[in-house]
């Protein structure tokens, strides 16, 4: 569906986007996941053909964005951060005038109408100008916009900002209902978004990729065995002795508690198999065992911050 | 073809629903109407030169009114965004909003049509010059709004894109009228360039093609200058 290779884009001298290169299956659901200014929007603008790139290449569809981007932009629909809108045009108004220029026309334009209005939940405000709307259904008016002629791809720039919160869990939801047909690519600096809508994320970093892949891939590759938490009945001093004494452990603390003893263990590799053996050949009771998963906050935090030094 | 007719409508629907039409209509038509009334009786004369004279100073303040908004609105509010993002070539945008204030600015002139007729009820009006003047008076506004929406197309600021297009327009209405003060090769030219002399040709009932091809050309001119500054954000 996408296809990104060495991707430039700079303002003056200074690159937003520097060198990105990424592929998008058909039907994926992509987040693009960096701070502010790490160049979300800039790759956004560029696939969707607002932006020239400096350099490199974007296909979409098969379609360059640069020499057909006509073609490009037929089969995308966009939603731009700010959610722009035209404040003096009805909401019925609007979406006719965007599907009328989207090339619809006659029963295929109220046809596509009526769906994005079904799908964004639109129709108790239909006659109403927009600019008397509230933020979260101006919001919807922006993803009917770009849903009416029933693109194959999305790509939604920060489609949950500035909402409150139940408002955010409606556009999720949304968002996740169109991501079942559609190849989706929304940007957000929210991680617990990224978790609740999409299928893999690609984190951005000062103009680069600094990672890209599944969850469940993130997690695996960047927090080896995380920590060890175990409750044991045992004497303490054991305890640390025979656990430091195990391969890959790095620390081990243990704290009193009650009768028994609790220990946190930093690894490399996943130890829960042999600390259950260890209590069991020593007769211990093993009373909890659990692997806390470092959570994707911690793996973002520490990839866009190790990009800070001269790279 | 059919994208400019859209935006053409999407255009006058903002227009419309929104004061700006009816505020423009109003505030045009009670000065014109002031300034062609105010020595009818006086000049006991039944014709419209008073008002066709007095149009090129009139539309400068009034045409940059309604073409400020044409794209510096897109650009500030960020709609620009997803119009340009959509299967619609910058030029037909630009016709588009073109032919919209070129609508509007019609509605007014035809509102003021009640003037000749008003006055042929009372004495004897020349027809076809009176045509001529407000052909004319209309390829002038055209050009004014021509200049207007690059102005607009310039910034994202309406209060500047009306300064500029005022300027712009100041300089064709200006330029003609200095003849005197300059060295004749120069003259020749500053006639040329101005708006004075083609104006009052037709308005004189004179329809020479020249005239014709002048308007069009200045027209076509500071359209192509409106593309080329949207297209600009792709070189950029």
């Amino acid at each position: 569906m996408i296809d990104v290779t060495e991707l430039t884009k700079k303002y003056g001298t200074e690159p937003a986007v520097d060198g990105v290169s990424f592929s998008i299956r058909r039907g994926e659901v992509v987040g693009f996941l960096g701070p502010n200014g790490a160049g979300k929007t800039t790759t956004m603008r560029m696939l969707t053909g607002f932006l020239p790139p400096t350099s490199g290449r974007a296909m979409v569809a098969d379609h360059d964005v640069l020499t057909n981007s006509l073609d490009v932009r037929r089969r995308v629909g966009y939603l731009p951060e700010t959610t722009p809108l035209y404040p003096d045009l009805s909401v019925v108004e609007y979406l006719q005038f965007i599907g009328a220029l989207r090339g619809l026309a006659g029963s295929a334009l109220a046809s596509g109408v009526d769906r994005a209005v079904d799908a964004c939940g639109l129709g108790d405000v239909l006659g109403k100008d927009i600019g008397e709307l509230s933020k979260g259904f101006r919001q919807r008016v922006g993803l009917a916009q770009a849903i009416l002629h029933d693109p194959d791809l999305l790509i939604l720039d920060e489609p949950t900002s500035g909402l409150d919160p139940s408002q955010v869990v409606e556009v999720r939801e949304l968002v996740s209902a169109l991501g079942k047909e559609k190849t989706v690519i929304l940007s957000t600096h929210i991680l617990s978004e990224v978790q609740a809508v999409c299928s893999r994320v690609i984190i951005i970093s000062r103009g680069r990729i600094v990672a890209d892949g599944s969850l469940a891939d993130l997690r695996q590759r960047h927090t080896g065995g995380g920590v060890l938490n175990v409750e044991i009945r045992a004497p303490e001093e054991a305890v640390r002795r025979k656990f430091s004494a195990l391969t890959g452990v790095t620390a081990v603390r243990t704290r009193p508690l009650g009768d028994s003893v609790h220990a946190e263990i930093d690894s490399r590799n996943d130890l829960r198999e042999a600390v259950f053996r260890l209590a069991v050949s020593e007769g211990w009771t093993l009373l909890e065992l659990r692997q806390s998963i470092i959570d994707l906050e911690s793996i973002f935090l520490q990839l866009t911050s190790k990009q800070s030094g001269p790279s | 073809m059919t994208n400019i007719l859209h935006i053409l409508r999407k255009e006058l629907r903002v227009y419309f629903n929104s004061p700006v039409a009816y505020v423009f209509l109003m505030a045009y038509l009670l000065v014109a109407g002031w300034l062609f009334s105010s020595g009818l009786f006086l000049r006991g004369e039944a014709t419209v030169a008073p008002f066709i004279d007095v149009s090129p100073l009139l539309f400068l303040f009034f045409i940059p009114a309604i073409t400020m908004r044409l794209l510096s609105e897109e650009l500030g509010r960020g709609t620009f965004e997803i119009l340009a993002t959509l299967p619609v070539r910058d030029g037909e945008i630009v016709l588009g909003k073109f032919l919209s204030a070129g609508a509007l600015f019609l509605c007014s002139l035809i509102c003021t049509l009640i003037f000749p007729f008003g006055i042929s009820l009372a004495g004897e009006l020349d027809g076809g010059q009176t045509f001529a003047s407000y052909l004319g008076v209309f390829f002038l506004g055209m050009s004014y709004i021509s200049m207007g929406l690059f102005a607009s197309s310039l910034t994202r600021r309406e209060i500047l894109a009306f300064i500029v297009g005022f300027l712009f327009m100041m300089i064709f209405f200006l330029v003609g009228k200095f003849t005197q003060f300059m060295p004749d090769r120069l003259a020749a030219l500053a006639d040329f360039a101005g708006m004075d002399s083609h104006l009052n040709n037709i308005s004189r009932g004179v329809i020479d093609t020249r005239d014709l091809v002048y308007f069009v050309t200045l027209i076509a001119f500071f359209l192509h200058l409106t593309v080329y500054s949207l297209e600009s954000r792709r070189w950029r």
